[in-house]
């Protein structure tokens, strides 16, 4: 099946058409979504109203899903009974919005930074598949932007600079800009710091790329305030507003990104009058498994 | 000043690059494209391609169409020439052949081009495997067009970057094939002279999606002049660039071998078939990569 693919902006972000994703994907179509995906390190598929076991099936041709974390959540807030689905929505169990006070609302907020999903894991995060079950009528549309051409519209002198630097992520420390409390003990302990080159090489393109993140909190081998300042630049470099696609989202859509090439932030909406329930699915970076399989 | 290809810094740990010239081209050995090829290795081998136009896998075993179309699939998503033939099950492989007896016609390809810029979105790359090759003779010429336009003068640059050119199939099998010489035999399908005769507009100088590079974008077979100019006007100024596009410094010849696989950028890479081997027969297989407008 030969899918269709329409760009949705001029620099990367393709509409793919031509599939119905509730059915098994034959290898040589998924090769297919993979080259859409390692060219344009956003895809959207409009009007695929999945429900969560195809939507889990589909992820799971992409590698290993990663499970959600145990973080201090109410047993309202478990609504998903597969431990592969992340909520990105503002509704408890039983489909009712959120309070203000709502731990869950703090830890959602740093979401509206730019970030890419789980660099604050050693093992990275090859893809995110979001699926889009109701969406608000105004707002919460996902800003994209692809880190790829970022890195090649940096000057000269910015690439030398940053090519050999390391950076400390740390999801605690994107979960404070965006008002969560002070992570306790045993939070800190069970998702700890760890350390990503800043420039990359892209797999799926064989492009540099800056692996870039509000859950970077500093630059290894530099003073703190300083590493601060020069990542706020990079990510205010990489993010002017003719760089960024920004996702209108459709009941039924299914976004996929590539999170090693790209970062998003969610915007606002009016979220204690709309009801919005997205569901993610994240696939591990699998360097040295074999993700083109010979077709047969 | 022409920029060197490959930086120093870049260390490939998975396979192993050794250039061919210093502007274009290099082969690749260390990788078995017969075999599932895992995201890293397709990484260096996706750099390997950006950095050097032009690369070939010299040491491959005979691969299967299927294994020929899982290997193409690291560069991108398929598209078909409308004017070749494909091989029966494997639309998307299709065949480039001259029989031993064939005399009279012209090679394809026998001038300098790049494949189908009369698409509307031209193939970003071509993969080709070799499947019968003579002893001697047949070899493919590239030339790089980074380095094409890197070398103009600030000026040339500067007036070429205003300009659009207008490129059909009129010549290869339009309306403009009837007037030549030779025509090309059954090899190729006869398209729609309607069809053919087409015309789409693409950037005189374009950035490569990739490489954010520059490159100059004219050739031989299928740009017929500037937009907004005549061809009259056009000519002396496109003769002056396909005399300077094909440039021995900015290319490089490579020799074909049994189950070579190679791969050209066919955005940023011209290239010529030589038709130097009558008597023999000679096939490649190619799938063909899809590309998008250019910018």
């Amino acid at each position: 099946m030969a899918l269709s693919i329409k760009p949705l902006h001029p620099l990367f972000a393709a509409e793919v058409s031509g599939i119905d994703l509730k059915q098994p994907v034959d290898p040589a179509t998924f090769r297919e979504v993979i080259a859409a995906m390692d060219r344009y390190g956003v895809c959207v598929y409009r009007g695929q109203n999945l429900p969560d076991e195809p939507h889990i099936a589909f992820s799971r041709l992409f590698g290993t899903l990663e499970l959600r974390p145990t973080v201090r959540k109410a047993a309202k807030h478990l609504r998903f009974n597969h431990p592969e689905l992340f909520d990105a929505g503002n509704i408890d169990i039983d489909g009712n919005i959120l309070p203000e006070d709502d731990l869950q609302r703090a830890y959602s907020r740093g979401n509206k930074l730019w970030h890419t999903d789980s660099s604050h894991r050693q093992t990275r995060a090859a893809y995110s598949l979001l699926n889009a079950h109701i969406v608000p009528p105004e707002g919460a549309d996902t800003e994209f932007a692809d880190m790829r051409v970022a890195y090649d519209r940096l000057p000269e002198t910015m690439k030398a600079r940053i090519d050999k630097l390391v950076c400390v992520h740390d999801v605690w420390y994107s979960r404070m800009l965006g008002g969560y409390p002070e992570p306790t003990a045993e939070e800190r302990k069970v998702r700890p710091p760890c350390y990503h080159r800043l420039v990359q090489y892209h797999h799926g393109s064989g492009r540099k790329t800056l692996y870039l993140a509000s859950h970077a909190s500093h630059i290894q081998g530099m003073p703190v305030e300083e590493g601060r300042a020069l990542l706020k630049q990079l990510i205010g470099m990489a993010t002017p507003p003719e760089a960024i696609y920004r996702h209108k989202w459709q009941g039924g859509d299914l976004v996929v990104w590539d999170n090693t090439c790209t970062m998003h932030r969610a915007t606002d909406f009016p979220d204690f009058t709309y009801k919005r329930d997205l569901r993610r699915t994240t696939v591990e970076e699998a360097p040295d498994a074999a993700r083109l399989a010979i077709a047969s | 000043m022409l920029q060197p290809l490959v930086q120093p810094d870049q260390v490939y740990r998975r396979i192993s690059v050794e250039p061919l010239t210093g502007a274009i081209g290099a082969a690749i050995t260390g990788v078995d494209l017969s075999q599932p090829i895992d995201a890293e290795v397709k990484g260096e081998i996706l750099r390997a391609f950006h950095e050097n136009v032009v690369i070939y896998f010299p040491e491959q075993p005979a691969l299967t169409p299927a294994q020929h179309l899982a290997a193409a699939s690291i560069f991108g998503r398929f598209m078909r020439i409308p004017h070749l033939f494909g091989i029966e099950g494997y639309e998307d492989v299709q065949v480039i052949r001259r029989e031993a007896a064939e005399r009279d016609t012209a090679v394809v390809g026998g001038n300098w081009h790049t494949d189908s810029t009369f698409l509307d979105a031209p193939p970003s790359a071509v993969v080709l495997r070799g499947v019968h090759i003579p002893s001697v003779g047949g070899d493919t010429l590239f030339a790089n067009q980074y380095l094409a336009y890197e070398a103009l003068s600030p000026k040339m640059k500067e007036v070429l970057s205003g300009l659009k050119a207008v490129h059909s199939a009129s010549w290869l099998l339009g309306k403009a094939s009837k007037d030549r010489d030779k025509g090309y035999g059954d090899s190729i399908r006869k398209l729609d002279t309607a069809a053919a005769d087409r015309e789409v507009l693409h950037p005189v100088i374009c950035t490569h999606h990739a490489t954010a590079r520059k490159f100059l974008f004219v050739n031989t077979v299928f740009t017929r002049r500037f937009e907004g100019m005549t061809p009259e006007e056009s000519k002396p100024i496109l003769d002056y660039l396909y005399a300077h596009c094909s440039r021995l410094d900015f290319g490089c010849r490579v020799r074909w071998r049994k189950n070579q696989v190679l791969v050209w950028d066919n955005l940023a890479a011209q290239h010529k078939a030589i038709g130097d081997y009558p008597g023999h027969e000679r096939e490649l297989q190619r799938v063909t990569i899809a590309g998008d407008r250019l910018h």
